[in-house]
């Protein structure tokens, strides 16, 4: 058949076409039938026919692109399938995850990674969009302007060109953050503090580097090296000991969707609670942590469960930082940049499908424990 | 200290934080768009302003790339989004009006199932989507990135069922005692009603496959003709990085995000009620 484009174009869509209609029909009839067979007045009929004739494009979907997919990669998980050779899938049982748990170092420093970001990176996230919110409360002048500004990295948040931006602006030498850093220490005072947070930043990042090839030799020589000189600056995206705070950085820059959690949360706090307790003589101090705290931990754990499950699944901005960065790839991938590695740069798609359930199954954990956790301290309807 | 004085700290204060926050904020997008209309050689200068002002950069960015490269790129992109957009909103909003307004067997169940699927991390079927386009022959055309979307998808029905709940019952009732059919309801009442939950949801979307680098890096060659801006940019910095000189990437970069930032300058009310919508209401 000769080979036109625009001819196959047509096809394929008109083919598509035809099948969702012809699919999401076949579906709401089937659906009919069965309704017709348990005895359904005509009215259940008719509804039952709409409801799946509507829902089927979602349904089909569900099936084609969630379940199927589930079951092919939980069984490739257990194989030594690769897409370049052309054997069939060898069984293999849980080699590949003993691999993965039990011997893979690059796999064990994703996950310490991707801990530490977690860890690390989303309270620092969520405390700089409360801050924000409680000031943008406030209802100052302006209000509208600053929430614009807080809200506009979040759309552009991971795209590449902003991260390519990134990218250049943390250049240890030429970047303007560092040129920035080096007008802001050269203030007595704030050059103490800022010479304090590389020197803490160092240890905590030399601590958990360590963590991840078991010897904790750059732990010890970053203390014995002391204090940082007056002429130090951060390394950002050239030392593993920097990498992860550049992601970090990052998050912390796009914490605006955050933000308007928390703020929805504070408007929808009665302003009676908070004259009654002026009225009794209550700080301000003493009014945000009795009273809207409190009734903020619904926001808190919403941003915590979505924050959570995304700082778990960070893809882009270690691909755009540190893809073509050798050196620093050990000390900055995630478990996701890693699956991307493994399965579409090496073809081993056997293994990545093993990491791909690993990290599913993380997850999955993470959110059940925090569903539990959440009746020790979410407050539900306290008014 | 008087109340009123006090008051005059606090606002300070509030200003100072809230003012340090935005600039900080906006520097990137200052900073690349202060690049972009440099001089090649000013490219680390610490001022902001640039001077002189060049437009040379944008010139340069269609004349490096063969084969008027960048401008293929923004047509896959654009053109990526919009049938993404097309197809969630529809299947989207079809599926979420039954979850909403149609009462028929099973539909707790499927609904539940729907909102478990958003737990899902969308890694672990990329693979096995990968495997199922190749057998399809599929993988290097832009086929993969777009039909998925008019299956329908978890958060664009959520997001949808939540609006067309607030929506009166009595108007489907008045309806149908008229004799209209689900179809009408849906297409002539229901749609119409939902405006801004169907704007929120179609910005939303076409935000995140504007952005997305994930899709196209696995389904796409890595060809200037066939992939989207932002595994272009990625791949292609070195070709716009001249002698290390940036100017030029920085003006793509620009460009690459102006359609994104003409689409929230204008429509940042549906985005802030958007991220409302979608969150806490349980």
């Amino acid at each position: 058949m000769p080979e036109n484009p625009y001819l196959n174009v047509l096809v394929t869509a008109a083919l598509t076409l035809l099948f969702i209609v012809a699919s999401s029909f076949g579906l709401g009839a089937l659906a009919r039938g069965v309704a017709r067979l348990r005895g359904a007045t005509p009215k259940q009929q008719a509804n039952t026919f709409a409801g799946y004739l509507f829902a089927a494009p979602w349904i089909v979907g569900f099936l084609i692109f969630v379940v199927v997919p589930l079951g092919f990669s939980l069984y490739w998980s257990f194989t030594d399938y690769r897409v370049t050779a052309n054997q069939p899938p060898q069984w293999l049982g849980f080699e590949n995850y003993q691999n993965l748990l039990f011997k893979d170092d690059s796999f064990r420093a994703s996950i310490v990674n991707t801990l530490y970001l977690t860890v690390i990176g989303l309270p620092l996230q969520m405390g700089f969009a409360l801050l924000l919110a409680v000031m943008l409360n406030q209802k100052l002048k302006g209000e509208r302007v600053f929430r614009m500004a807080f809200y506009l990295p979040v759309i552009l948040g991971f795209n590449t060109a902003v991260l390519l931006c990134w990218r250049l602006m943390l250049n240890t030498g030429t970047g303007i953050i560092n040129q920035m850093w080096r007008a802001a220490a050269s203030v007595p005072l704030i050059g103490y503090l800022l010479r304090a947070l590389i020197y803490v930043q160092e240890i905590f990042s030399a601590f958990f580097l360590g963590i991840n090839n078991g010897k904790f030799n750059l732990l010890t020589k970053v203390i014995e090296a002391g204090f940082p000189a007056e002429n130090r600056v951060p390394l950002w995206v050239q030392s593993p000991m920097w990498s992860k705070m550049s992601v970090i950085l990052l998050m912390i820059w796009g914490c605006g969707a955050m933000m308007l959690i928390f703020l929805a949360g504070l408007n929808n706090i009665p302003k009676e609670l908070h004259e009654a307790a002026e009225v009794d003589g209550a700080t301000g101090w003493q009014r945000f942590w009795k009273i809207s705290f409190p009734l903020l931990t619904p926001y808190i754990f919403y941003n915590l469960v979505v924050g959570m499950i995304n700082s778990l699944q960070i893809f882009e901005p270690i691909f755009v930082l540190y893809r073509d960065n050798q050196p620093l790839v050990p000390s900055a991938i995630s478990m996701v940049y890693y699956l991307w590695q493994k399965s579409f740069s090496h073809f081993e798609i056997g293994y990545g499908s093993a990491i791909s359930w690993v990290i599913l199954v993380f997850i999955l954990i993470v959110t059940v424990i925090q569903f539990r956790l959440q009746d020790r301290w979410v407050t539900y309807d306290v008014y | 200290m008087t109340k009123s004085l006090q008051k005059t700290v606090l606002d300070t204060l509030a200003y100072l934080v809230l003012g340090i926050g935005a600039l900080t904020m906006l520097l990137p997008f200052v900073w690349m768009i202060s690049v972009s209309f440099r001089e090649p050689a000013q490219q680390y200068s610490r001022n902001l302003i640039p001077d002189p002002i060049v437009f040379q950069n944008y010139a340069d960015l269609f004349r490096v790339l063969p084969n008027n490269a960048f401008l293929a790129l923004v047509f896959n992109s654009f053109k990526i989004s919009i049938l993404t957009v097309i197809g969630q909103v529809l299947t989207c909003a079809m599926a979420a009006f039954v979850f909403a307004v149609v009462k028929f067997k099973g539909r707790n169940l499927l609904f539940a199932l729907l909102l478990a699927t958003m737990m899902i991390p969308p890694q672990v079927s990329l693979i096995p989507n990968f495997i199922i386009f190749k057998y399809m022959h599929l993988i290097g055309t832009q086929w993969p990135l777009i039909l998925p979307a008019f299956w329908g998808g978890a958060f664009g029905t959520f997001l949808l069922r939540q609006y067309f709940l607030t929506i009166p019952r009595d108007l489907v009732d008045a309806a149908r005692m008229d004799g209209a059919s689900l179809f009408d309801i849906f297409w002539r009442i229901y749609l119409p009603l939902s405006k801004p939950a169907v704007a929120a949801l179609a910005i939303f979307v076409f935000k995140d496959a504007w952005n997305d680098l994930l899709h196209p890096l696995v389904y796409l060659p890595t060809d200037m003709q066939q992939t989207t801006l932002t595994v272009g940019l990625a791949f292609f910095q070195q070709q716009l990085q001249l002698g290390g000189k940036f100017t030029v990437l920085m003006a793509g970069a620009f460009l690459s995000i102006l359609p994104l930032l003409i689409i929230f300058f204008i429509a940042q009310k549906q985005f802030i009620e958007g991220i409302a919508l979608s969150g806490v209401k349980r």
